[in-house]
């Protein structure tokens, strides 16, 4: 999203009207402002009024340039509208139930907005797009993929249209205990998004998203040639994306469905030389180095792995930095060092511990229990 | 690639409806430090667009 669209030229005509705001949810600096405006998912753009120090409205995902701009129009919108009848002061009220947190009024809302618009409403993919994550985001999976074919299957070819139904995809491949509700709409979703993922235009990364969620709806299917294809053609993407990509930032920007891509197609020396290419280009940045362990580990050169862990380990910050060490114990792990993995891990509890609780949650918790547990094993 | 906002040009920068960086083909980026985004916008009475992002 930053090398792609927050970069382009087109975006400076806007400059005038905000306060430009760039958060790396990494820097312990930025702690306070996570716990104020917390968020599920990366990247996320807020609106922020900042007299009440509310936000107006939160998105989720990439955006285009057309797309972001129309954002930020709502999010003027969000701001400025009080009361009202109309669909756009209905958006404007969801927006900012759902920046508040407030998920369920939100969909509420936004199903208002939709009702109020009719189907000629300017700004009905973005609220369709809006109402089918705020469902996810209230886990309301069977209403999230219902509204996806609903509302999302209406919509004119485009980024709304398909994360719209990716979305609701993901909401049906991800809803618990198998209800009777989800194999008929994983039925209807799927063809739909294989469908929205060939439309010309799409973003690199919305692409390659939608790829990922058909290629785990072909995995859950049991169909291991039917993953393969979609991997496949992830690969051939990813290759073409490459050759017309000017700069090692954007090129980067794609390598962790490289990496995804390689390892579904249990070939991960596929991508070692584009990732090696990231490194030597970007070398602050602690992914290449993070995502060449992770390849080496699955090729068995465990040496190589343990090197390339430590570079990132040497670059990394952050609650990142707690995974990497994860990764460098299992290998050390399996080469039986027990002595170089007892350090390890005790010197990740030590960062872990090191960290603002903000930093230290879902995920990341486990995986600092996961080291506490090996630690103490290891120590006997 | 996102412009730095350079705090030399700060002074100025809170006078001008399009910012000096935006002019350098980049939108000027405060970065980490909400409180001073926050005083810039209540100063110039216009909203924060923030973006929250992972390094990976």
């Amino acid at each position: 999203m930053q090398a792609h669209v927050l970069s382009d030229a087109r975006l400076v005509r806007q400059a005038g009207r905000f306060v430009w705001l760039s958060i790396d949810s990494e820097r312990e600096r930025n702690a306070g402002f996570l716990a104020r405006f917390p968020t599920s998912g990366y990247p996320t753009f807020y609106v922020i009024d900042p007299e009440a120090e509310e936000a107006v409205l939160k998105w989720y995902g990439s955006a285009g340039v057309k797309q972001l701009e129309r954002l930020l129009d709502d999010g003027l919108l969000a701001l400025r509208a009080a009361g009202g009848s109309g669909p756009d002061q209905a958006l404007a009220r969801a927006d900012r139930l759902g920046a508040a947190g407030k998920v369920e009024e939100a969909a509420a809302a936004y199903r208002e907005a939709l009702a109020r618009g009719g189907a000629a409403w300017s700004r009905r993919p973005r609220a369709v797009e809006s109402l089918v994550m705020a469902l996810l985001l209230a886990e309301r999976a069977e209403e999230c993929a219902a509204a996806a074919l609903s509302e999302g299957a209406g919509l004119a070819a485009g980024s709304s249209r398909a994360n719209a139904l990716a979305n609701g995809l993901s909401c049906a491949l991800d809803a618990e205990g198998d209800p009777p509700w989800r194999a008929a709409a994983i039925r209807k979703l799927e063809p739909l998004v294989r469908g929205a993922s060939r439309v010309p235009g799409l973003l690199a990364d919305d692409r390659a998203g939608l790829l990922d969620v058909l290629a785990r709806a072909r995995e859950q299917a049991g169909d291991a040639p039917g993953a393969r294809a979609v991997a496949e053609r992830l690969w051939r993407l990813l290759q073409a994306e490459a050759r017309r990509t000017p700069s090692a930032e954007l090129r980067a920007s794609l390598d962790s469905y490289r990496v995804s891509a390689a390892l579904a197609l249990e070939r991960p020396a596929l991508a070692v030389p584009a990732l090696r290419a990231s490194e030597k280009a970007l070398p602050g940045d602690y992914n290449p180095p993070y995502r060449l362990a992770i390849l080496y580990r699955e090729m068995g050169r465990d040496g190589d792995a343990v090197a390339a862990a430590d570079r990132a380990l040497s670059r990394a910050y952050g609650p990142r930095k707690l995974r990497i060490y994860d990764l460098k114990a299992s290998v050390l792990e399996h080469q039986g060092n027990r002595a170089a993995l007892e350090a390890t891990l005790a010197e990740a509890v030590a960062y872990a511990g090191s960290l603002p609780e903000v930093q230290v949650q879902g995920g990341v918790r486990r995986i600092v229990e996961r080291m506490r547990a090996r630690l103490e094993k290891a120590r006997g | 690639m996102r412009s730095l906002l350079l705090a030399a040009l700060l002074g100025a920068w809170l006078a001008l409806p399009a910012p000096a960086a935006a002019a350098r083909g980049g939108l000027p980026w405060v970065r980490d430090d909400y409180a001073a985004a926050l005083s810039r916008a209540r100063a110039r009475k216009v909203p924060i667009v923030v973006d929250v992002w992972a390094p990976w």
